[in-house]
């Protein structure tokens, strides 16, 4: 079972949406599998929080229920009892809702988005929704962000590149994830540590990523805590550092740790290098290939976008 | 059942403003549940105050179940929320006096009911702190999300472009949620996470 696999399995069974039979199997799972046991946890620490947040807005309306004189009309008496799949009559509420919600986001996102366009991505049909893997991390567009992300001036600028060429007939993609990559800004990095660290492991890492010691470089990276000022560009230059040592599978698990940061400009960055990851070992990550392809795709203001259309053209070639 | 409870039930299962309105409806309805809960706890060892935590723990208890698709329809609304009070207040009540009957606790004034009730409200606090940091829009999502909308409405509700970017909105909230908690490694440990051994998988 794969990572995405698990993340679904897992929500499926403490939703009570399996059968007898794959319950005993995700619990078999949990049993057996450190990473499984984990997810399980934080997916029910999840669930928690979410229906702890419920409870305090049902708790903050009990009394006023109680209190409130006014009559109330009963709920709507020809609705028959709902199952998950439908939901008659309340189609205009959502309607109304949505209207309002989607003036306020337009006009929300028109103040931070500026010149961007609002065109509609591309949609899964409800048949891929539901075969379809989970997301892959990166900035959530339209959620939380008042202000318009800050785009680094280092950053390279995606439109004004070569285009890539076509891949090779043969399926050996490796090489042609290498003219996709976008390697590491060591002097951003550099920068980036705190002075009074300056000779900690970071400093020490990007010196041997710069002399292509590798190996050095992800033991001292390894030694960087959580903690500390710098631990989201340590990460950063550990997925690198694992990519050129050609552990792709890891280094796409990192790169999709940066990109969950959804701190700019790491983040997507991130997310265009996990696709070059996903590509080194392509086709066995067609899967997840595909659906952060299709991220990039339908993401219209994300940095990588234009270069997704063009490896998507390329791959269809 | 009758026609109310089950509009009352389909209103619950509903969208936030008809559960609103199904939970209002049902204890307008049924204004006198309150007294009989305060009054049945007062009756079995408990004070006022403790029937009116317990009515707002049914409250809560009540709407999670049938959401959840727990009420069997075997009895009316209101007898089913009256159960739940009920055994809720038993449950409760046989806790407290085992723990005042713990050896070790028997110098101690007062019972443990609120040392127990602190240890589930910081379990909250840590939750609502979690959940400050998601921002708004994100929470607004993920409450949705809990009470079962379908992507399309999701999408619909938060003028998000499609069903795939509200189940993309989703699950990115959640991982916000997770990356907060998996950055205070002490706070996963105070909610019984066992953390792995091997940190990797923590970022993996």
């Amino acid at each position: 079972m794969n990572n995405e696999e698990l993340y679904d399995k897992i929500e499926a069974y403490l939703k009570g949406r399996l059968s007898e039979e794959e319950r005993a199997a995700v619990e078999r799972e949990i049993q057996t599998n450190p990473e499984a046991a984990l997810e399980f946890q934080l997916q029910q620490v999840e669930m928690e929080a979410m229906e702890a947040m419920l409870e305090r807005d049902l708790r903050g309306k009990i009394h006023q229920w109680l209190e409130e004189d006014e009559p109330l009309p009963p709920p709507e008496k020809d609705t028959p009892t709902p199952s998950n799949t439908s939901r008659p009559g309340r189609l205009w509420i959502a309607a109304l809702l949505g209207a309002v919600v989607v003036l306020a986001a337009v006009a929300w996102r028109m103040d931070w988005l500026g010149y961007k366009s609002e065109s509609v991505p591309t949609e899964k049909t409800p048949s891929e929704k539901e075969n379809s893997n989970q997301p892959t991390p990166g900035p959530i567009a339209g959620i939380d962000e008042p202000t318009e992300p800050e785009k680094s001036t280092t950053l390279p600028n995606p439109e004004i590149r070569p285009a890539p060429q076509s891949p090779p007939a043969d399926g050996g993609m490796m090489a042609y994830a290498g003219k996709l990559y976008e390697d590491l800004d060591l002097d951003n990095t550099r920068k980036g540590a705190p002075m009074e660290e300056d000779e900690g492991p970071l400093s020490e890492a990007v010196i041997a990523y710069k002399k292509e010691q590798y190996h050095q470089a992800l033991q001292l990276l390894n030694a960087v805590s959580e903690g500390n000022g710098y631990a989201i560009r340590a990460l950063e230059m550990k997925a690198h550092t694992l990519y050129h040592l050609k552990k792709y599978k890891e280094s796409a698990a990192a790169f999709a740790a940066v990109a969950a940061t959804e701190l700019p400009p790491f983040a997507e960055r991130a997310q265009w290098n996990q696709l070059v990851c996903y590509t080194a070992q392509y086709p066995a990550t067609k899967a997840a290939f595909d659906e952060l392809l299709a991220v990039l795709i339908a993401d219209t203001g994300h940095t990588y976008h234009e270069r997704a259309l063009e490896l998507q053209k390329r791959l269809s070639e | 059942m009758n026609r109310d409870d089950a509009s009352i039930i389909a209103g619950i299962r509903g969208t936030a403003e008809e559960r609103d309105a199904a939970l209002a409806f049902f204890f307008r309805q049924h204004r006198s549940l309150r007294a009989q809960v305060i009054a049945y706890v007062a009756k079995s060892g408990g004070t006022e105050h403790d029937g009116e935590d317990v009515f707002q723990d049914a409250v809560v208890l009540f709407d999670r179940r049938i959401r959840k698709g727990a009420f069997k329809e075997e009895s009316s609304l209101s007898t089913y929320f009256f159960s739940i009070a009920k055994f809720h207040w038993i449950g409760q009540h046989r806790r407290r006096k085992i723990m005042e009957e713990l050896p070790d606790r028997r110098d101690e004034k007062g019972d443990v009911g609120p040392e127990l009730d602190y240890i589930f409200e910081e379990r909250k606090q840590i939750f609502y702190s979690a959940l400050e940091q998601i921002g708004k829009k994100c929470k607004e999502v993920l409450g949705f999300y809990m009470l079962d909308y379908k992507m399309e409405e999701i999408a619909q509700i938060t003028g998000r472009g499609s069903a795939a970017m509200a189940q993309k909105d989703a699950y990115k909230c959640r991982m916000k949620l997770r990356a907060y908690l998996l950055q205070r490694p002490q706070l996963l440990s105070a909610l019984g996470v066992q953390l792995p051994d091997n940190p990797d998988l923590l970022t993996e």
